[in-house]
């Protein structure tokens, strides 16, 4: 069929006829050529602190402006931001944002970094790459909060710019991906590794479902794996499940399951291991050496920090992470 | 008119008429079919997606398939 093009951004790759609209609802083909919908056009512009990415190795106690456009590479039902994230950008309200008011906006409000995130920033991939080119410009640091379904090409390319990314492992299943998020698991597995080899900081997140993706044998293949591809310095963020979007009829996870999952993660020889989506000590950071209190976090805010100059304060062990 | 003239008029009206439909189904429906889904999608597209002020920004990608560009 003449001006079919296939868009090569995420594993899905769609193969768009004229006027057709991919299944990330945002890039779309117009006789023949691949256009993005969304390019300058957010539906989510906030100043958060960068705790609540989550990101805890990476610059603690500052703010990032972020942004996030409609549409996800993904579908997965207990999305926690599915109002944007599963709508078209047509049926949103936006701003008109280009990226140099994003790098000005970010710079006006102090931000450190600008954090690509709500969504699925894939899927405003040029717009991101841009807005991240002027960002490092002017010394503001660039980071994503990203499902990690995304293809090589693409994420090699923007690695040379992306300072920090947050990657949501959603489960260690073929089948609960392709079940629950209509995806594959093997993507995402490449580009943590990508990520790795390019020098991004990596954190990971692992939104723990009640009996989809909490069980323990599950838990520790995962853990082996990260330990065995990226590494004991990759922290892991076990986030609190709230019943949201298509999966309302489960309940949110039990602390003690949270809990079994960090010791899981310790076991196998994660280093700095977090419970999210809930107030507990598992929110702060101990040295894995002297075991002593680094960062002492009350949800998304620092209370006291005692790495300096990227060590430990108390036994000057150095602590993975961005912390100037 | 002969009988076999008759017979070859019939013959002939019945290939017709099988050849129309067996080309009707294969060719023409899913023709009209696909004019029919381009046509609404290029309709969504200028009553629903453009009038919205979203941006057409070329989009980066790495492969085109079977087609023309521009």
């Amino acid at each position: 069929m003449a001006n079919t093009v296939q868009c090569e951004l995420c594993p899905t790759e769609c193969v768009l006829e004229n006027y057709q609209v991919g299944g990330c609802r945002s890039r779309m083909n117009k006789d023949g050529v691949l256009y993005s919908l969304v390019y300058g056009k957010p539906c989510a512009v906030a100043v958060d602190p960068i705790e609540k990415k989550p990101f805890y190795h990476f610059l603690p106690a500052t703010t990032a402006f972020s942004i996030a456009t409609a549409g996800c590479v993904l579908g997965c039902k207990f999305c926690q931001n599915w109002q944007i994230s599963q709508a078209s950008p047509e049926d949103v309200d936006h701003q008109d944002l280009p990226p140099a008011d994003v790098v000005r906006q970010a710079a006006l409000y102090n931000c450190r970094s600008i954090t690509y995130t709500y969504t699925e920033p894939t899927v405003f991939y040029e717009y991101m790459y841009d807005t991240a080119q002027l960002a490092r410009q002017v010394g503001i640091r660039n980071t994503m909060h990203s499902c990690g379904y995304i293809n090589e090409k693409p994420l090699r390319q923007l690695a040379k710019i992306l300072d920090a990314a947050d990657v949501d492992l959603k489960a260690f299943t073929e089948d609960f991906y392709s079940r629950i998020c209509g995806g594959r698991l093997r993507p995402v597995l490449d580009a943590l590794v990508v990520l790795r080899q390019e020098g991004v900081w990596l954190e990971i997140t692992n939104l723990v479902i009640p009996t989809l993706n909490d069980d323990p044998r599950e838990m520790r293949e995962m853990c082996r794996w990260i330990v065995k591809n990226l590494g004991p310095d990759v922290p892991l963020h076990f986030s609190r499940f709230f019943p949201y979007y298509k999966l309302k009829d489960l309940p949110p996870t039990p602390l003690e399951t949270l809990k079994d999952a960090r010791r899981i993660a310790q076991d196998a020889g994660i280093r700095y291991v977090y419970i999210g989506n809930i107030r507990t000590d598992a929110e702060n950071t101990t040295c894995h050496k002297c075991r002593k209190l680094l960062i002492e976090r009350i949800g998304y805010f620092v209370k006291q920090n005692h790495v300096a100059g990227g060590k430990c304060r108390f036994c000057g062990t150095a602590i993975p992470g961005v912390w100037s | 008119m002969t009988d076999q003239r008759k017979f070859n008029l019939a013959m002939i009206t019945g290939v017709v008429l099988v050849a129309t439909v067996l080309a009707s189904n294969t060719v023409l429906e899913p023709l009209l079919a696909g004019l029919g889904e381009r046509m609404k999608r290029r309709s969504y597209y200028e009553n629903v997606i453009s009038p919205k002020g979203l941006s057409l920004h070329r989009g980066v990608f790495w492969k085109e398939k079977r087609g023309t560009k521009d």
